[in-house]
């Protein structure tokens, strides 16, 4: 755990250096949040209730969007380039360094845009969240991070097998797309959809925590989708795990 | 240099490109299919959402599957000419670009023919089954003026997001970074596009109009297509697609040759 901390100290640390990235990926979270503000703003103009939540819905994906950066592609590009069997050799296994550092890259990402989405939360007169709404938006988002980096690092790693396939990553992208809740809630998803979402892990990087924070998931509802997201967040670990024991005896070099 | 030479020289190393990335068939197809199979994914959102709610901000299913469709039919164009500038950087860092400025051609065109001109392919597939969908099911009528518009407004389309890529390219003379400003800026601009303009905050429009011109990608030739050009404030807009982008063009090449005098090689 102590290593782990390390890395995510480092990716810190590494994100705190590239300035001009920070202020760019601020511009560009704020245009993400106009294309959707817009959007259903224009659909649920009738219902100003309805439009509050989802504003709140809003601002909580696009934090989320900040929380699940995982730029899998540079490992890739270690596996083109043959650079990975540097990997093997270094002390620390590569799922521990490679998360940590995203995860503490991540940190900065949020620190940096969390007074800018305070303040559009302020600016359209949303209520207050409930300190125990907040609580629970933290560590759901914290586990919704582990589902799509550890899943995501597993299908990257696909390619010690492989030397280079980024298919099944262009999949979970296109599935994420549907069933995570980043651009349509759950809710708001036709019935059969809505209800094959809610058992995916998708649901758990996106809809889950911010349904939290705007308020839309309650009760028993509520602990069952935590219930849920932890249980997918475990077996996403125990895969990525299984996958780099395994990958490592197989491991295809370029240039190899 | 005539243009003549210029085009001529360009023509043949895009060509070689091409050849070269056909020689990887099962890569290039599937390409194409994680192209297709991306925008189907948006096409299936934007189906639920209207399924949910029938319009958005008045439009209907195939009314703004035609804006996706003209969107992404002027990103096969962009992608297809002007996608090597999107990773100029490295060429300006690793000072690759010197190769370009030693050439007897038009330095631009040495960094545009470093790719394949086909590269557009996946979104060519997508926005012409889009349109034909689109069209369809909005029962446009499809006249000679109005195809022959259509050709003009993906061109000028075209243009007007090539010239965003050289734009952002141009800025990697004194930044070094391309991809962050395209990732950051530009891809999230061209997403809000997909949906009609007239849904965001009046200021957003200005900005799409005038400073950045991309509402003249789709949302104003869209209404020529509807036979709607009478809704807008001012019907010219719907026309003026094919001039905005020679125009944009012509200030994004002004752009880049500003910026080609701060081009500093490595280790100089």
């Amino acid at each position: 755990m102590g290593v782990f901390a390390a890395f995510v100290a480092q990716g810190f640390r590494q994100q705190a250096a590239y300035k001009v990235e920070g202020w760019l990926g601020l511009a560009s979270s704020l245009i993400w949040f106009v294309l959707f503000a817009g959007i259903w703003t224009a659909l649920l103009r009738d219902d100003p209730a309805a439009l509050q939540r989802q504003m709140q819905y809003i601002i909580a994906t696009r934090f989320l969007s900040e929380l699940i950066y995982l730029p899998t592609w540079e490992v890739s590009e270690k596996f083109r380039m043959g650079d990975v069997g540097l990997e093997l050799i270094k002390p620390v296994a590569l799922p521990v360094r490679v998360l940590g550092d995203f995860l503490g890259r991540s940190f900065f990402r949020i620190l940096r845009s969390l007074p800018v989405f305070a303040l559009i939360w302020a600016a359209f007169g949303l209520p207050a969240p409930h300190p125990a709404a907040l609580l629970l938006f933290a560590a759901s988002g914290l586990l919704g991070w582990v589902i799509a980096g550890a899943f995501q690092l597993s299908l990257t790693l696909i390619a010690l097998w492989t030397v280079q396939f980024t298919e099944a990553e262009n999949l979970w992208e296109l599935a994420s797309s549907l069933f995570s809740g980043e651009f349509i809630p759950l809710y708001y998803l036709p019935a059969w959809a809505g209800a094959l979402a809610a058992y995916l892990p998708f649901a758990g990087t996106f809809f889950v925590p911010s349904a939290i924070l705007a308020g839309t998931l309650e009760g028993a509802e509520l602990w069952r989708a935590l219930s849920l997201q932890l249980a997918w967040a475990l077996a996403a670990v125990t895969v990525l795990w299984a996958m780099w024991n395994a990958g490592q005896r197989k491991l295809t070099m370029q240039g190899g | 240099m005539d243009l003549g030479h210029n085009l001529s020289c360009y023509c043949r190393m895009a060509l070689a490109q091409a050849r070269a990335r056909m020689q990887y068939r099962a890569n290039f197809v599937a390409h194409i299919l994680s192209i297709v199979l991306t925008y189907g994914g948006q096409f299936v959102s934007l189906y639920w959402l209207t399924q949910r709610f029938n319009t958005v901000g008045g439009w209907r299913l195939e009314e703004i599957m035609l804006l996706y469709a003209l969107a992404i039919l002027a990103w096969g164009f962009a992608v297809s000419f002007f996608w090597s500038l999107v990773g100029f950087e490295d060429q300006v860092r690793m000072g690759t670009y010197d190769r370009a400025l030693l050439r007897p051609i038009n330095p631009l065109l040495t960094v545009l023919g470093s790719q394949s001109p086909i590269q557009g392919m996946g979104q060519f597939v997508f926005s012409i089954a889009a349109f034909i969908f689109a069209v369809r099911m909005a029962g446009v009528r499809l006249t000679a003026v109005k195809l022959g518009y259509l050709l003009l407004t993906a061109v000028g389309g075209g243009l007007i997001l090539g010239s965003a890529l050289i734009a952002t390219a141009t800025l990697a003379f004194w930044t070094t970074r391309t991809y962050t400003f395209y990732w950051s800026l530009v891809y999230p601009a061209r997403q809000l596009i997909n949906y009609p303009i007239s849904i965001y905050h009046r200021a957003l429009q200005v900005v799409l109009t005038v400073l950045v011109p991309f509402a003249f990608i789709n949302f104003f030739p869209a209404h020529v297509l509807l036979d709607r050009v009478a809704e807008l404030p001012i019907p010219a807009l719907a026309w003026a697609t094919p001039a905005v982008g020679v125009v944009t063009i012509t200030a994004a090449y002004e752009f880049w040759k500003l910026g080609t005098r701060s081009y500093t090689s490595t280790g100089s």
